[in-house]
């Protein structure tokens, strides 16, 4: 199967902790995750949050690593963004090299070593099936 | 280089001059006549510079054909039905276009309503003299709030409604404090109370729902069947509510109030819906019968009249609101 124009959409609702994973766009250019934060009380003013620049992607039917290209919405380590309030929200994107187009089971791994700040988040279901069109 | 306010004034009146020849001869002394009745203080030679700046076409001129009749003395067009007034307007019609603007700037800041605004604009400019903003103030002012978040999304919104497209959007509930995906199969916007929002059959939650533009996030068009409304569930939602967030499916039933004194005389100006009927009592109190589907934002309404305005029925929404904190029908 070939993507030609079109681009898959996936809804899905992984999350680790305040962290949702919402949606995956796949196209044959890139591979886009989009993520909702929301802040907690455990962290003064909300905290801060920042995404490793050596994320990537881990795909079931693969053992290459997909890399993290872009980001939109985050910055990228050192950085930080801080948030203002213990009930501040933020959306973001994550934007990688495109996954192979079939179906397949998707980590998303921020660190290779993680604790329990890190963004990883693991078997999200990608079905060719459940995907929808993007219209153009 | 735009056309000065005094300049447009002046071509004006040439063009006035030119076009009056029945009459009045059009000669260079009545250019002058007119404009000296008309305040403007203006040599021969300036006229002569605005004449060849008419000559010029457009956008530096106005593409006049203005030829000097040496064998009668006077101007005319050579074109006899030329004038830069394209398309003839009163000082009234103008006036009107005018106020219009004012609207349309508050109330259409989309893409389209930028479209709409420039084409008023482009009429205006043939028939009354450059705006200068810095001198003038409006005389129709509305509420003009400033942008809101989402807004950016109103004409993929709007275009979404007509075409009838589903769309892909992540939404943020304030109250819920989480994101959700959302497929929705958008039917109408529709602004109440300075926010906008969208209406339409959610497959997520397989009912009909509205969202907040404000709460959307990166909003895309969807290659699926789109799954029309129904007219009367539309037609329902944007008539038969105070508001958008619905409290019951049920159809319109009598909600009543009672208001004092002071309150009945705010709602008897400003009716809180157009089923609103105000029996009046003696000393001035009133029951005030509203005919709609109950929503959060009329208890909301309720709310910020603390005493004035009581709800009376019906009971279970009474209930409600005893049972419910003040924070259960915030938006």
């Amino acid at each position: 199967m070939t993507l030609e124009d079109k681009t898959l959409v996936w809804h899905v609702n992984a999350h680790r902790f305040n962290l949702q994973l919402l949606r995956v766009m796949l196209n044959e250019r890139t591979t886009r995750l989009d993520f909702g934060y929301q802040t907690t009380d455990y962290y003064i003013r909300g905290g801060w949050i920042n995404i490793y620049p050596e994320t990537h992607l881990v795909t079931s039917v693969s053992s290459r690593k997909i890399r993290m290209q872009d980001q939109q919405g985050i910055v990228t380590a050192p950085d930080k963004f801080h948030f203002k309030s213990r009930a501040d929200w933020h959306f973001f994107s994550l934007f990688f090299a495109p996954l192979p187009v079939q179906d397949q089971t998707i980590s998303l791994v921020e660190s290779e070593d993680p604790d329990y700040t890190n963004f990883n988040i693991g078997n999200i279901e990608l079905k060719i099936e459940a995907a929808f069109r993007l219209r153009l | 280089m735009p056309i000065s306010k005094n300049a447009m004034r002046r071509c004006m009146i040439i063009d006035q001059v030119i076009s009056e020849r029945h009459y009045y001869k059009p000669t260079m002394h009545r250019i002058i006549e007119v404009c000296r009745e008309q305040g403007i203080d203006v040599s021969t030679e300036t006229i002569q510079k605005d004449i060849n700046m008419m000559k010029k076409a457009r956008p530096n001129g106005f593409g006049a054909p203005i030829k000097f009749d040496f064998q009668r003395q006077e101007y005319q067009y050579t074109d006899t039905n030329f004038t830069i007034n394209g398309v003839k307007l009163t000082p009234e019609d103008a006036s009107v276009l005018a106020e219009s603007l004012v609207l349309i700037k508050c109330m259409l800041r989309t893409e389209l309503g930028d479209k709409l605004r420039h084409a008023m604009e482009k009429v205006l400019s043939t028939s009354i003299e450059e705006v200068d903003l810095n001198e003038r103030y409006p005389i129709l002012k509305t509420m003009e709030p400033p942008r809101s978040r989402g807004y950016e999304f109103m004409d993929l919104l709007l275009d979404c409604c007509k075409v009838g497209i589903p769309i892909s959007f992540i939404h943020y509930s304030y109250k819920n404090e989480r994101f959700k995906s959302i497929v929705l199969h958008p039917y109408v916007v529709r602004e109440f109370d300075n926010r906008w929002y969208v209406y339409g059959y959610s497959e997520s939650h397989d009912a009909l729902r509205s969202f907040g533009l404000d709460r959307i996030y990166e909003p895309i068009k969807l290659d699926r069947t789109y799954r029309k409304g129904v007219p009367k569930h539309i037609l329902s939602f944007l008539n038969n509510m105070y508001g958008v967030f619905s409290l019951t499916n049920e159809e319109p039933m009598p909600v009543v109030l009672r208001a004092d004194r002071l309150t009945t005389k705010f709602l008897s100006a400003y009716p809180i819906h157009d089923s609103q009927v105000v029996e009046k009592y003696d000393f001035g109190t009133s029951k005030i019968t509203l005919t709609l589907i109950p929503t959060m934002e009329l208890i909301q309404l309720v709310r910020s009249y603390a005493h004035g305005l009581t709800l009376v029925e019906p009971n279970w929404l009474v209930e409600l609101i005893k049972n419910t904190t003040k924070d259960d029908f915030r938006r």
